[in-house]
């Protein structure tokens, strides 16, 4: 009997994006969705355990009715077994109320694994031995394997699955020491059939296919912010009777990030940009554009009603034109001011400071009469 | 450059014209309303407006509105040949907004479409760009009118009141730009940005109104921007901070949780025993007690026949020692009768004694024939004698017997009897002299004195005192006195004596004495009362030693009488508390046994009510750190750190541009404030020059050329009349039509005396009264000489009074 996992992690559920003041509902409920797209695939499939590898709260101060909600989402499961592993965002140090607020809700086959010890799966019909590494508070140099590593025997059972939060050396950067570093060494050293990570927002391995690899790490299910360019995804894994892995990313997230800059000559180049822009999923795209350059005089003018094109299209659009400028070139400036005239005079003076000049024509077309 | 030729099929309200330029003066004579305007702005659109439309420009806009058509033409076309150089060139133009075309048909006949070749060649082409075409060339009349008027009322009167500085503000602000409101537009950007804000430190104006203590109102962008970035910053540290104590609580709290389950599974477990152990702990007490008083009972019981005994032994002591002391009183008492004894036979002996030497002394005394009258008598007739030879004395004689025939002389002196003397010698009598010889006798009395009586006195006092002498037995007075103090001594001694004797009698007669004595005579003896009496003392106290011993052990008797009645209740109420003891051992072992590590079962219970104390306190120590634990967590943003550091990075670079905008602006003002004073320094000298040229004849030369100078004082503001040399109120001369007339026509002159050119002047003769008319004329005729001049009117009358082209509308 083969194993089927689904492997997610970090929804940071309760995040706020006051950034986002006019689309904060949408981001916060998509990490909700998202959950519950992944409990749609895992479902699809027939996936037998849903494995949360950290980070299913933001913060240890979730309300209750969400946290009502998550279970209820949760339990659209259809499979054996769900594992909740506490993160270092949503750590488990016995002081807070979130895990025990949790552990009231749930019916059964919810496991918080929240003790440094073995859980075995055998009452979930799994036969699998569970080993956890979980975070008892948000920063801390050493990872939580040593219990692990202290074992001196272990269940008789079919899989041996370890699930931990933290960074992974060498592919999540922990410049200071502060998540939990785990080497890949450290980890195969273990003898675990499979390693179940959290904490990064990246997924890793980076392939969306691949057979044979035992080390994964969730990355988001749901983009959350300007510096994740990846659309959200879990890990579908199937452990065969012979312990091979094969594993696909499966798709989960809801909205996008682009963060975008693009230099300008002409309204073409505009016009060519918003096109790509609109025709790649400009719905739920969640898009930061910076626009530099400098636009002949009568481009510049038109540019406006390209732009609303891209805010009509996109889920939410924000726009820095600052860099963004009518190109002053002698031929604009004979055109629109007398030969001699000092605005004539000041914007030739400053040719060599184009932000100037493009300054100085503006203010001066405002005074203009 | 010149215009040749002008066709359209329709442009605006004219249709299918066709017009021929030449050289100089062009007239366009033609009624109002019948397009005069719409032609020269067709000229202009065909030279300069670009076939496409663009409708969301101003000039596509206007374009549309006043030259397609009306109602609904979607197109207006034009066609001009003109002349530049020696080359002839043709613009095709057909505007619109979708089906545009347009074309500059080149000398060559080659014709060029592309809109950015066409730029190319118009720059070879045209000496200066379309604003100053349409500024200079093309403008109206009333254009220059409303610069002059516009520059007339600006604020700064003093600026404007030289040709000079006139001229230069009126070319400076050909295209409505007024200098004084960019100088403020820049003063007023500047200002938004950077109030309370000092741009060269880069920081806040005023140190103590930093991030701590920010203004809330007049400030700038830059300023809000930074203090919002740093409200950010110390957001985020308190964040940051909050975040740590609160994990550190976390843990704080977790080891004293930890803490409280280990203390309370110890409690636990000890608990179990407690209650038996406090069972024991009774039960031993209760041993100890019993055990305690068996002890002392034990050895009561042995005491107190002891005790009894050493009593009986005591008493017979004591009744021994009393009765010594018994003997010894009595033996006392012998001894004092014997000292007695002993104390009387003394006496009688001394008495004896005493009488014996009274006996001798009476016999001595008897020797003793003076009496104290006596000695007196003696001394009285001693005292006499002396008196008397005191006096006789005191009446002393001197004499010498000089001579003497007499055998003998005998001599009497004083009292003495007589004497013979010699002659020559010197002799003293006393009071009384007599010399006698055988044929003398001669008494010399002191006449001072009675001596016969005082010679009685003498002599009977001298023999009284000889036979007092004599009975008393002495030769002298002294010897008198001597023997009077012997016997004196030896009554005094006799005295004594007899004290003595009376003394020892002690009222008692002798008899008496020896009577006492003879009773004592048989006694026994016995040893010396001071030894007895310390013997006796010893015993004494030794009895009273006894005494006390007896009495503690009658007293300790008693008691053990009260608390037991008898040894015989005492033995057995001893027996049952032993078999007591033996019951509550037996007890002991059915309970619980105190673990090892405990001495006593006091030290268990100690330890258990310790360990529920310290319980107790991590419990509420606990409930403390928790408490803070929820309150920190409610303080802590909901906001991630990341979200807080991208807003961060957001605001820094917000602060930058502005910082940037702020440098930019500074950099304008700069360049703005130099380009005004070179054109200050500039000379306008030849706009000046023709300008006033223009004047001169407009005006009929009320003004002397050739005195020109850049900076007379030509007032050109009629709103005050100074007298100053030359003035020439320019415009008090009626209107300012003439003013902008010489002004058009030196700007124009100036910029296209290089080039050639043409100009259109659209009836700006029209407010000319005749005087001025023609001079205007006059001027207009010098400058077709040189340029191509297009001028518009309906007055057919103005055609004639120039020599031009005259094309009918």
């Amino acid at each position: 009997m083969s194993l089927k996992i689904m492997h997610t992690g970090d929804l940071h559920l309760g995040m706020k994006f006051n950034q986002y003041p006019n689309i904060s509902t949408e981001l916060e409920n998509a990490r909700y969705q998202a959950l519950e797209n992944i409990i749609r695939e895992a479902n699809r499939r027939n996936t037998d355990l849903l494995a949360i590898a950290g980070d299913l709260f933001d913060r240890a101060s979730i309300k209750n009715v969400k946290i009502k909600e998550t279970i209820s989402i949760l339990n659209g499961f259809a499979g054996d077994a769900i594992l909740i592993l506490p993160g270092n965002h949503d750590y488990s140090d016995g002081v807070s109320n979130l895990w025990s607020q949790f552990k009231t809700e749930i019916k059964g086959r919810m496991l918080i694994l929240d003790q440094e010890k073995i859980y075995l799966l055998n009452d979930f019909g799994i036969n699998a031995a569970v080993y956890p590494a979980p975070c008892d508070r948000k920063l801390s140099a050493e990872n939580r394997l040593g219990w692990i590593k202290n074992l001196t025997e272990r269940p008789q059972t079919n899989y041996h699955l370890l699930l931990a939060h933290g960074a992974l050396a060498g592919f999540s950067p922990d410049l200071n020491d502060d998540y939990f570093k785990m080497t890949e060494k450290e980890l195969l050293n273990l003898e675990m059939d499979l390693y179940l990570l959290g904490h990064s927002h990246l997924p890793y391995p980076k392939k969306e296919k691949l057979s044979g690899y035992k080390i994964f790490n969730n990355g988001t299910p749901e983009p959350d912010g300007m510096d994740c360019s990846h659309p959200g995804s879990a890990w579908y894994i199937e452990l065969n009777k012979k312990k091979e892995v094969e594993a696909s990313r499966i798709k989960t997230g809801n909205y996008h990030f682009s963060d975008q800059e693009a230099e300008l000559n002409s309204l073409n180049d505009l016009k060519n940009l918003i096109d790509k822009i609109i025709d790649s999923e400009a719905k739920t795209k969640i898009l930061r554009l910076r626009l530099k350059g400098e636009l002949p005089r009568d481009d510049f003018a038109e540019k406006d009603k390209q732009l609303a094109r891209l805010r009509e299209n996109c889920f939410y659009v924000k726009i820095d034109q600052n860099d963004l400028t009518i190109k002053i070139n002698q031929e604009l400036i004979t055109e629109e001011f007398a030969e001699n005239s000092f605005p004539f005079q000041l914007l030739k003076e400053l040719e060599d400071n184009h932000q100037a000049q493009y300054l100085a024509y503006k203010m001066l077309k405002e005074v203009q009469q | 450059m010149k215009i040749n030729n002008f066709s359209t099929e329709i442009f605006a309200g004219i249709n299918n014209r066709n017009y021929q330029f030449k050289d100089g003066l062009n007239i366009l004579l033609g009624d109002n309303e019948a397009g005069k305007s719409t032609v020269i702005n067709a000229i202009y659109a065909s030279l300069f407006v670009n076939p496409q439309l663009k409708l969301n420009t101003t000039e596509g806009r206007e374009f549309k509105e006043k030259f397609l058509p009306y109602p609904d033409g979607d197109f207006a076309e034009a066609e001009i040949e003109f002349q530049a150089g020696n080359n002839n060139y043709k613009f095709y133009k057909k505007w619109s907004n979708s089906n545009y075309r347009g074309f500059l048909e080149l000398p060559d006949g080659r014709r060029i479409e592309k809109v950015s070749k066409i730029k190319e060649y118009k720059n070879d082409i045209f000496p200066y760009g379309k604003s100053t075409y349409n500024n200079i060339v093309f403008s109206s009349q009333q254009d220059i009118k409303s610069t002059l008027k516009r520059i007339n009322a600006e604020e700064n009167p003093e600026l404007i009141d030289t040709i000079n500085s006139f001229l230069r503000r009126a070319v400076m602000e050909l295209d409505g730009i007024s200098i004084d409101k960019f100088r403020s537009k820049i003063e007023n950007e500047l200002e938004e940005l950077t109030k309370k804000w000092n741009l060269k430190a880069d920081a806040v104006q005023n140190s103590s109104r930093g991030v701590n203590n920010p203004y809330k109102v007049g400030t700038g962008k830059i300023y809000d921007s930074y203090i919002a970035r740093e409200q950010l910053r110390s957001r985020i540290k308190q964040s940051q901070i909050n975040e740590r104590k609160y994990e550190e609580l976390g843990l704080e709290i977790k080891e004293l949780k930890d803490k409280e389950a280990r203390i309370i599974a110890e409690i636990k477990k000890l608990s179990e025993i407690e209650s038996e152990i406090n069972q024991r702990a009774a039960v031993e007490l209760e041993i100890d007690n019993l055990s305690e008083k068996v002890n002392k009972m034990t050895q009561i019981a042995k005491k107190w026949p002891d005790l009894k005994s050493e009593l009986s032994k005591l008493k017979l002591n004591q009744e021994a020692e009393s009765k010594k002391i018994e003997k010894l009183k009595e033996e006392i008492k012998r001894a004092e009768k014997l000292n007695e004894k002993q104390k009387i036979s003394e006496q009688l002996e001394l008495i004896n004694t005493s009488q014996k030497k009274l006996a001798e002394l009476e016999n001595l005394k008897t020797e003793f024939t003076v009496s104290p009258s006596q000695v007196k008598n003696m001394e009285r007739y001693k005292n006499k004698i002396a008196a008397a030879e005191a006096s006789l004395k005191a009446a002393k004689l001197r004499a010498q017997l000089n001579y003497s025939a007499a055998e003998s002389i005998k001599v009497s002196t004083g009292v003495e009897g007589e004497k013979i003397i010699s002659e020559g010698e010197i002799f003293e009598a006393d009071g009384y002299l007599r010399i006698k010889t055988k044929e003398i006798d001669i008494e010399i009395e002191s006449a001072e004195i009675d001596f016969k009586s005082l010679k009685t006195e003498f002599k009977e006092n001298q023999q009284k005192l000889e036979k007092l002498k004599t009975k008393m037995k002495v030769d002298n007075l002294s010897q008198a006195r001597e023997k009077l103090q012997q016997l004196t001594e030896i009554k005094g001694k006799i005295e004594v004596e007899n004290d003595k004797i009376s003394e020892l009698l002690a009222g008692k007669s002798i008899e008496k004495l020896k009577a006492e004595l003879s009773k004592l005579a048989e006694l026994q003896p016995a040893r010396e009362a001071d030894q007895i009496r310390e013997e006796i003392d010893r015993l004494t106290s030794r009895r009273a030693d006894l005494k006390t011993e007896i009495k503690i052990r009658e007293n300790k008797i008693k008691e053990f009488k009260e608390d037991y009645g008898s040894l015989t209740l005492l033995k057995s109420e001893l027996k049952q508390k032993e078999n007591k003891i033996d019951i509550l051992k037996q007890k002991l072992k059915d309970l619980a046994s105190l673990p090892q590590k405990y001495k006593s079962t006091a030290e268990f219970i100690s330890n258990l009510k310790a360990r529920r104390e310290k319980r107790e306190m991590i419990n509420q120590k606990l409930r403390e750190k928790m408490n803070k634990h929820k309150e920190l967590e409610n303080v802590l943003p909901d906001t991630s750190t990341r979200e807080m550091e991208a807003e961060f990075k957001e605001l820094k670079q917000k602060l930058e541009k502005q910082k940037n905008k702020a440098q930019n602006l500074l950099k304008i003002k700069r360049v703005f404030e130099n380009k005004l004073e070179e054109m200050d320094q500039n000379s306008f000298q030849p706009l000046v020059n023709t300008f006033s040229r223009n004047l001169e004849i407009l005006t009929a030369g009320k003004y002397e050329a050739g005195f020109i100078d850049s900076d007379f004082s030509i007032k050109i503001k009629s709103s005050q009349s100074r007298e100053l040399p030359g003035k020439f109120e320019l415009l008090s001369y009626g209107t300012y039509d003439a003013a902008a007339l010489a002004l058009r026509l030196a700007i124009f002159d100036n910029l296209f005396s290089e080039y050639g050119g043409f100009i259109i002047l659209d009836d700006c003769l029209v407010n000319f009264d005749p005087e001025r008319r023609k001079k205007a004329v006059k001027l207009i005729k010098e400058y077709q000489e040189k340029y191509q001049i297009i001028y518009t009117t309906c007055d057919p009358e103005r055609a004639d009074e120039f020599e031009a082209n005259i094309i009918n509308i």
